[in-house]
């Protein structure tokens, strides 16, 4: 079992490498459309969008790569536009990046409840930021490293990093972004490498003509998939778009609660990934709305969001006059 | 100008100040030498670095543990036994071993060889590695705290989250063998550990803020107060003993660094106090030490732009030359070898299209002129400058010379527009009117002494008092030959010295000019200088330069190693160099050593070289067109630390052998030993100019051997005989300073074992086990053969005793028989009587030699004539007996014959019986027979008659010997060979004559002392000497004299000796 993972695992990485371009590495990721990531203060009320208060993130940078790497962290602070407030500023930040041994391999890491030591690894670099207008608006960079730091996962593309944002005290949302980069001063991609999740939290976009999407690879192994979405506020609709689906609608979840849905996955969706469209609600202006959301395959195995979409984002493929079959399966 | 925002500035401002310009450029450069993973390393990133007691310098990056000597780096991974690739920390303990810590959370030690160490529940990074004083060695594990390992290898973890707190820890530094100071990301702790591995007690130091303590290093000379490095925090001055800390903040340092919100990751303190910060991200930071102010004055900040490879730096290295060693992070090592000369490139401040033309320094301030302007900054500081142009009433010209007078006023010579001058607190220059000739305007040198300032122009010699405005202008109408002055000099004797074009030099003293041509040919001078001995030096277009004297003139020209002949300026340093400035490069000239010594592209000094200054710190300052070099004459000495030598690589016959100092080898019975030693000496300082030198000794050579040069790092010899060998390797840095102690392998080829002591005596026993197991053999043999004989010698004595007693038995009847036989021939031979009844004075010694005799005497008395003979039958015992009874037969029987008259007719008859008797007749039968002597003396005349055969007849007649020598033949001899007859010869005789016969068994006898022959010559002396004695005394001493004679010898024939008196 766990050298099929490996086996798939290890495409999964070499097919990302193969498409992976100069784009790479923002998160949210270009292709993604995705406002903001965001993360509240552990006091922060769960009805606001964050179930957990904690984001991670990891990022893979290949065993080629030989030079510094930094992570660049856009607005690290809580407080000013790019933030999301509840009463006073009062929620400070924790942004610690891990590599080393277990930093990815650890399973609590990758698991949905932070009730593990989802801190597994070697703390390369950690800051806490309140409100500090130094860095509003601005960068923080963390760096630089040695890739070699990050924990070697062949499966996973090489050295893998990970990084955790905490909201350890207040209850205002912080937003943010982040970019690996290799220089301390800009935005400059790292060839190669790139970003993945297993539990992602974000911002949509306030405007309702903006359509966010998310990016889940198929392996040969998945038959039917699981989604489970929190607090999306029945904020228009989430679908799929995939060689098989031409807009299979997903459960989408009301204000502070989960919702499930199920997905069975057609042959012809195999070994590409599934384009899950935020197409928001035009006509309730929700705004402001964090959502998390996260997939599972038919084992109750986490499956990893990319940051770009592996096989190049997936296209219906239209069968005049025959509709689709679904899988057997 | 440069900036863009200069023609707008400049009409509003005064004073330019550009430092906010300067976030991109930090300053001075200096000579580092960077070693990246282009050049050996296996990564860029490298987290410690630390030199070894053998003083390979130890490099820990993430991907593997690498050693280098100085020429090359070899890297070292868990293939070597390492417990990790990943080095987080390096130290060196007292005890020489190197301990490494991993991003695992293992640990390495280094001693000859890589022993890993585990430390048991942890796999995070050890950050930081110590040693407290009872040589225990800490380290400190990222995610869980302090972990000690005792002498023996011991190691006991202090994890106790409980007592430390969810933090991460980062450093450690043991103050007592219990007590710790721990850095941690919430600050600085202190703990009490007890050897079981529990934390005591646990407190937060509350003078050091809650941020991440990065380091924590112990002040040099003072104890128990220890610098403190944070993350974001700076650094803080600690004290234990007080409880005391204080962040140290200095505004007043450089403008390029914050040094209160610097990342520090490590710190060194050099023994004046100065201290080397390495950052995150800002380089290493230099902050000096004023002992005077205790505080830090000043500051230097080493980043990309003035050489470092990186500017996150994570360790930093002093190395026993006095080197510095940068780990950084992302570019690899960089290492700052010469610190002689600092670089202020005009590129770095964004004026690179400029050239200095002219340089000066005064307080803390540092002047460069430019083309169009000049340059003041803080030369700690580079990028802390001002440019003054035409908005502070500078023109636009090139500015070549400075001079600040007593009363604070500076001067600025320019290249057209004559003299400039600023008060102390004005910023505005002002010119200031001293000719209204054009050419007086273009200065070319300027100098002064109190408020007289001395121009050099293109329109003469100018001698200004800025006082009282008085001019003094000197051209060719006072005496001048040429009005273009290329310098000015003031010596130390504060003599004015001039160098007019292609004119020599001249000597300005109370407005009178001396002129010095120096040579018959054009002199064009270009600088002047003094050496510490007084002498002048001449800096010459086209000449090189002139040591020059009255009397003296001494040309150091590229035939002497100048770089080139064409020099700009010459300058005299507090070491005794004269430095020569050339477009481009510099010449070095060591009066000490004499050596030249040039600088060029190689060593970054290919810029074209205008100018110099001497500042009252006595360093030198080099105008040039890239910018400004400052020398320091007191860091340019001579590196007097020997090289480190050790032993890398040995093999004998290609097989690789532990590095030790005794290298015992069997005797190659085969193959001779190829030796082959690799060695290095290690000098970081300029380590190709580390020279070797070799020499080999055997044991016991009466001479010491000599040192040989060697061009390699390696010493190899393929042959190498037997015996206790010495091989010492020394080497010399680059400076000649050879190691005080070489390096020393004893070889010891063992004697072969036809040379040892053993195998002689093996040798010597085999031989010896050898001929006695001959011998013994032999013995074997001859017992064996011994017994055989017994046996035969018993057998044959058996039979030998038969025969014995048989033959003593026939011995036994023989003798009887021939006992009988005597008495026969006894009865047969007269009796004495019968002749002493004739002749009364008569002996007859008769002694046969055995029992029967073969000499017999005969008597017998006939018709008044008595006859006696003596005769010697052939052979003796029982033949000479037959004979005697044949002869006494025959002789009875012939002497009855009517026709036998005489003596001889009885020899010749019985000659004749005998032979008929023996039947001689024939040669084939034997020559027995008789030497006989016949007397015949008539009783009545007392007439002799004698006839003999062979035997002679001694006659003493009337008292004189008469000897008759008898016929030469015996009786019995063969009728064939010898026919001659017997005679008679006759004498008269009278009573008392005597006459004596004897055979020769008296006269053969040997005896005597020599063991002679008696010999007939005796027995005519004894007979002459004894024939008057009375015969019965003669007889007795005939007898006694043949037995005397005989003594104890045989008796070797009958003998018979008769002797009568008539």
């Amino acid at each position: 079992m766990r050298n099929t993972i490996n086996r798939t695992l290890t495409l999964i990485v070499l097919s990302v490498l193969s498409v992976v371009s100069m784009l790479a590495q923002p998160v949210p990721a270009v292709d993604e459309n995705i406002h903001a990531l965001v993360t509240f203060g552990k006091d922060g009320d769960t009805a606001w969008g964050d179930d957990d208060f904690i984001q991670v993130i990891f990022f893979s940078i290949p065993e080629t790569f030989q030079g510094p790497i930094f992570l660049r962290l856009y607005d690290p602070d809580t407080g000013g536009e790019f933030d999301e407030q509840q009463g006073l500023w009062n929620t400070r930040m924790a942004y610690s990046l891990y590599g080393g041994k277990g930093a990815c391999s650890n399973e609590d890491a990758r698991k949905i409840k932070r009730d593990g030591n989802y801190k597994s690894g070697t703390m390369l670099g950690t800051r806490t930021f309140g409100e500090d207008a130094r860095y509003d608006d601005k960068y923080y960079v963390f760096g630089p490293f040695n890739p070699t730091e990050g924990e070697l996962l062949s499966d996973y593309g090489g050295y893998v990093f990970k990084f955790v944002a905490e909201g350890i005290s207040g209850d205002d949302g912080n937003l943010y972004r982040l970019f690996l980069s290799t220089s301390k001063d800009e935005n400059r991609p790292i060839e190669g490498a790139f970003a993945f999740y297993y539990k992602y939290k974000f911002r949509l976009h306030d405007n309702v003509n903006e359509v966010s999407h998310i990016y889940p690879y198929i392996d040969e192994r998945v038959v039917a998939i699981k989604q489970s979405n929190f607090d999306w506020d029945t904020d228009g609709i989430l679908r799929i778009i995939s060689p098989s689906k031409n807009g299979e609608k997903m459960g989408i979840s009301a204000d502070n609660n989960w919702t499930t849905s199920l997905h069975q996955i057609s042959k012809d969706d195999i070994n590409s990934s599934l384009d899950i469209q935020m197409i928001k609600n035009k006509s309730a202006h929700i705004k402001n709305n964090n959502v998390v959301i996260y997939l599972e395959n038919q084992y109750g195995e986490l499956m990893p969001f990319y940051s770009i979409p592996i096989g190049g984002i997936p296209k219906y493929k239209y069968s005049i006059g025959i509709k689709p079959k679904q899988s057997a399966r | 100008m440069i900036f863009s925002c200069h023609n707008f500035l400049k009409r509003f401002l005064v004073l330019l100040i550009l430092p906010g310009l300067a976030s991109l450029v930090y300053g001075q450069s200096f000579r580092f030498r960077n070693y990246d993973s282009n050049m050996g390393l296996p990564q860029n990133f490298v987290y410690c670095v630390e030199q070894g007691a053998d003083g390979f310098l130890w490099i820990g990056t993430g991907e593997g543990l690498v050693k280098y000597d100085g020429l090359r780096f070899q890297t070292f991974s868990t293939r070597d036994s390492l417990a990790d690739d990943f080095i987080t920390s390096l130290y060196r303990a007292s005890d020489g071993k190197m301990w490494a810590g991993h991003n695992n959370g293992s640990l390495t030690m280094l001693n000859e060889e890589f022993t890993p160490i585990r430390i048991p529940g942890t796999k995070s990074p050890v950050r930081h590695i110590c040693q407290d004083k009872s040589e225990n060695i800490w380290a400190v594990v990222q995610n869980n705290g302090p972990v000690r390992i005792d002498k023996n290898q011991k190691i006991t973890t202090y994890f106790d989250a409980d007592k430390l707190g969810y933090k991460l820890f980062y450093s450690i530094y043991p103050l007592t063998e219990r007590i710790l100071l721990l850095g941690t990301s919430e600050g600085l702790m202190r703990i009490t550990v007890n050897n079981q591995g529990e934390i005591e007690q646990a407190e937060e130091i509350k003078e050091i803020p809650l941020t991440t303590v990065t380091t924590i290093k112990p002040r040099k000379g003072i104890t128990g107060e220890y610098w403190i490095g944070t993350e974001d925090e700076g650094f803080f001055k600690y004290s234990v003993d007080e409880s005391y800390a204080k962040q140290i903040i200095d505004n007043r340092l450089c403008l390029t660094f914050n040094i209160e919100q610097e990342n520090i990751q490590d710190i060194v303190e050099e023994d004046e106090g100065h201290l080397l910060i390495a950052t995150w991200g800002d380089g290493v930071i230099k902050l000096f030490f004023d002992p005077l102010l205790q505080e830090f004055t000043e500051s230097f900040s080493f980043s990309t732009v003035n050489g470092l490879s990186d500017n996150f730096v994570k360790d930093i290295l002093c190395d026993r030359e006095g080197n510095y060693w940068f780990a950084t992070y992302g570019g690899g090592l960089s290492a700052l070898l010469d610190e002689s000369m600092v670089f202020y490139n005009l590129s770095t401040i964004g004026f690179q299209e400029n050239k200095a033309h002219a340089v000066y320094r005064s307080d803390s301030s540092l002047y460069i002129g430019l083309e169009n302007g000049f340059i003041k900054a803080d030369p700690f500081c580079f990028t802390d400058f001002s440019f003054y142009d035409g908005a502070m009433g500078v023109p636009r010209d090139e500015i070549t010379g400075f001079y600040k007078s007593p009363d604070g006023r500076l001067w600025i010579a320019t290249g057209n527009n004559g003299l400039y001058y600023r008060n102390g607190n004005n910023n505005h220059f002002e010119p200031f009117f001293y000719t209204q000739s054009l050419p007086g305007r273009k200065i070319r040198d300027i100098t002064g002494k109190d408020n007289l300032i001395y121009l050099a122009t293109v329109g003469g010699f100018f001698e200004v008092n800025i006082q009282t405005g008085k001019v003094l202008h000197l051209t060719t109408e006072r005496g001048l030959p040429h009005n273009n002055i290329n310098f000015v000099y003031r010596d130390r004797q504060d003599q004015l010295w001039i160098g007019p074009k292609s004119s020599g030099i001249c000597r300005i003293e109370n407005q009178k000019i001396e002129v010095h041509k120096i040579s018959q040919t054009p002199v064009d001078v270009y600088g002047m200088a003094e050496d510490q001995q007084g002498r002048i030096w001449l800096a010459t277009q086209g000449k090189g330069v002139l040591q020059y004297s009255e009397d003296t003139l001494i040309n150091i020209s590229v035939t002497e190693g100048l770089a080139k002949n064409f020099c700009y300026s010459i300058k005299d340093d507090k070491t005794n160099k004269l430095w020569v400035t050339h477009f481009p490069g510099l010449s070095c000239i060591d009066l000490n050593s004499g050596k030249i010594h040039t600088y060029g592209f190689e060593e970054n000094l290919g810029a074209d070289f205008y100018n110099t200054f001497t500042d009252v710190d006595q360093s030198i300052w080099f105008a040039s067109s890239q910018g400004v070099i400052n020398y320091f004459p007191d860091k340019d000495h001579d590196n007097k630390v020997p090289p480190h030598l050790n032993f890398t690589v040995i093999k004998v016959s290609g097989k690789k052998q532990d590095i030790t100092n005794s290298i015992d080898l069997p005797y190659p019975y085969r193959d001779n030993y190829k030796l082959w030693f690799e060695f290095i000496g290690i000098s970081f300082k300029n380590p190709n100019g580390v020279t070797y030198q070799y020499q080999l000794e055997k044991e016991g050579a009466q001479e010491p051997a000599e040192w040989v040069d060697l061009p390699t790092t390696w010493w190899e010899r393929d042959y190498l005989p037997d015996g206790e060998w010495t091989l010492r390797i020394r080497s010399f840095n680059a400076d000649g300073i050879p190691n005080a102690e070489p390096l020393v392998v004893r070889i010891n080829i063992a004697t072969p074992i036809w040379k040892k002591g053993w195998f002689y005596l093996l040798l010597m026993t085999l031989l010896v086990y050898f001929i006695y197991q001959i011998i013994n053999i032999r013995e074997r043999k001859l017992r064996h053969q011994k017994e055989i004989l017994q046996r035969e010698v018993a057998s044959q004595t058996v039979m030998l005793r038969q025969q014995k007693a048989e033959i003593e038995r026939k011995n036994r009847d023989i003798t009887d028989s021939i006992n009988y036989a005597k008495k026969i021939q006894s009865s047969i031979l007269p009796s004495i009587e019968t002749l002493e009844s004739k002749f009364r004075e008569s002996f007859i010694f008769f002694l046969p030699r055995d029992i029967v005799s073969g000499d017999f005497y005969w008597l017998h008395e006939t018709k008044g004539k008595f006859r006696f003979c003596c005769a010697d039958c052939t052979g003796h015992g029982v033949p000479g007996a037959f004979m005697s009874m044949i002869g006494t037969t025959l002789l009875n029987d012939i002497v009855k014959r009517e026709d036998i008259h005489s003596p001889a007719d009885i020899l010749n008859r019985l000659d004749f019986e005998i032979k008929i008797l023996l039947q001689k007749n024939s040669k084939d039968t034997t020559t027995d027979g008789m030497d006989i002597s016949i007397v015949e003396v008539d009783l009545a005349t007392k007439k002799i008659t004698v006839a003999s055969a062979k035997r002679p007849v001694y006659l003493f007649l009337n008292n004189e010997l008469t000897i008759y020598k008898g016929t030469r033949r015996s009786v019995g001899d063969s009728i064939i060979d010898n026919r001659t007859p017997f005679v008679n010869i006759e004498y008269n005789g009278n009573t008392g004559d005597a006459i004596y016969l004897f055979s020769d068994g008296y006269t053969d006898q040997f005896g005597g002392p020599d063991g002679k022959k008696f010999m007939t010559v005796s027995v005519k002396k004894l007979l002459e000497n004894n024939y008057k004695k009375p015969m019965k005394e003669q007889h007795q001493i005939v007898r006694d004299t043949f037995l005397n004679w005989k003594n104890h010898l045989d008796q070797v024939d009958d003998v018979i000796f008769m002797g009568i008196r008539l």
